[in-house]
């Protein structure tokens, strides 16, 4: 597989995981309008679900989200060290990944 | 779905072996959800080099241990919940054969036990990742989070994220991108398995004040949060490939197990618009995700060892 088409396929999943965090990120900061009936409607209706703190509820979705960005950034810092300015591309990690023969 | 007995009803026993003391300490340590945990600990322990078998059954004891400490104190903390829900109404505690203190310094001696072999017979790195993970189930997801967010399962994830890193570092005694990438293999995997779960059981969260996803924004969303967390896990599971940690064989699991998932969920979605029984699939979706992440990891040692 040429590098070009490998670079493409990883884009490709950076672009779709994007869209899907997206979403995942607007149910909770722009929630849709909540069931009318059924399971969810009675248990607010009865005061049993505590409502949660917003402010957390969006630190929850972001610090995955921050995470999901860090490791394609970290891997694509792993196949192309120089995009990140510098050539030893994190020491530490390089070692350990390059002890597992690349079998592109 | 199951019929649930009234909170005040007489509690009454399947019909299988007589309950003893064995058997509840057993119990406590929910043996049927670590086995998973057990996979995803021993195949990245084959995919990041060639442990001894010494090392492979030393990890597994300490990580059976870790985790079934965790999941005793989970039973302590949840102990006034599991009386309400019907699934959890025969555990030791509410079924009255063990008092809730001997249920949490079983756990604590459980995870100290586990803490103290792996420190001392594997590395201290995995012995504080695996207590990390302890610290995790019972402070973040069990106190904090499981009461308080309909995020508690995505979060305390988390928590069922760190055995693939304790195997990873107890061979290596370090880690490194491919080790967190398993991390967050586990992590996005969390959420549409439990929420499968939830989706099925959703009358008996709402009854224990449980504000699992479904209860909070509803079925149809949670099943599209589920289709989401799914997209990001089937790129998350390539992205090893994508380093050149695995081979083909790797690639093809991953590619194959994450289509059956994610076709599932479609066919739930589905079935839910259409106004059709949607718990067939759900439950569908919950077993096959065990099966899933078993043989996604299973894949990963394989692949390597072949490439050996």
């Amino acid at each position: 597989m040429s590098a070009a088409v490998h670079d493409l396929l990883f884009w490709a999943g950076v672009a779709l995981c994007a869209v899907a965090q997206l979403f995942i990120l607007k149910a909770v900061f722009f929630p849709g309008p909540l069931p009318v009936d059924g399971p969810a409607a009675d248990g607010r209706a009865a005061g049993r679900l505590r409502p949660a703190s917003r402010p957390l509820e969006m630190a929850w979705v972001v610090l995955p989200a921050i995470g999901l960005a860090f490791v394609f950034a970290w891997a694509w810092q792993l196949r192309h060290p120089s995009a990140f300015g510098r050539d030893s591309g994190g020491a530490s990690v390089s070692v350990a990944v390059s002890s597992l023969t690349p079998r592109l | 779905m199951s019929t649930v007995p009234s909170p005040g009803a007489p509690r009454v026993a399947p019909v299988t072996a007589p309950p003893s003391l064995g058997r509840d300490l057993v119990a406590l340590t929910k043996p049927r959800i670590i086995s998973l945990l057990l996979v995803t600990t021993a195949a990245p322990m084959y995919a990041a080099g060639s442990p001894s078998i010494w090392t492979v059954l030393l990890v597994m004891l300490g990580g059976y241990l870790m985790a079934g400490g965790a999941n005793a104190v989970n039973m302590y903390l949840d102990r006034d919940i599991d009386d309400v829900m019907a699934r959890t109404r025969l555990r030791p505690i509410p079924s009255g054969r063990m008092t809730p203190q001997q249920v949490l310094a079983f756990g604590v001696a459980c995870a100290a036990a586990a803490t103290w072999m792996l420190a001392w017979y594997v590395n201290v790195l995995s012995a504080a990742l695996a207590l990390a993970g302890f610290y995790f189930y019972v402070f973040i997801y069990t106190r904090w989070l499981k009461r308080s967010s309909p995020q508690n399962i995505v979060i305390g994830g988390a928590a069922g994220a760190f055995p693939p890193l304790v195997g990873w570092a107890a061979v290596t005694g370090s880690l490194d991108l491919v080790a967190i990438t398993l991390f967050l293999i586990v992590f996005y995997w969390t959420p549409p398995h439990f929420w499968a779960l939830a989706l099925m059981k959703q009358h008996d969260y709402g009854r224990a004040g449980v504000p699992m996803a479904p209860l909070v924004w509803g079925e149809r969303e949670t099943m599209r949060q589920m289709l989401w967390y799914t997209v990001i896990l089937f790129f998350l599971t390539l992205l090893p490939w994508w380093v050149g940690a695995f081979g083909l064989l790797y690639l093809a699991s991953a590619i194959i197990l994450g289509a059956l998932l994610f076709g599932g969920i479609v066919q739930m979605i589905r079935a839910a618009n259409a106004g059709a029984p949607w718990s067939g699939p759900a439950w569908w979706v919950y077993k096959y995700s065990l099966l899933y992440l078993a043989l996604l990891f299973v894949a990963m040692a394989v692949d390597r060892a072949l490439a050996r």
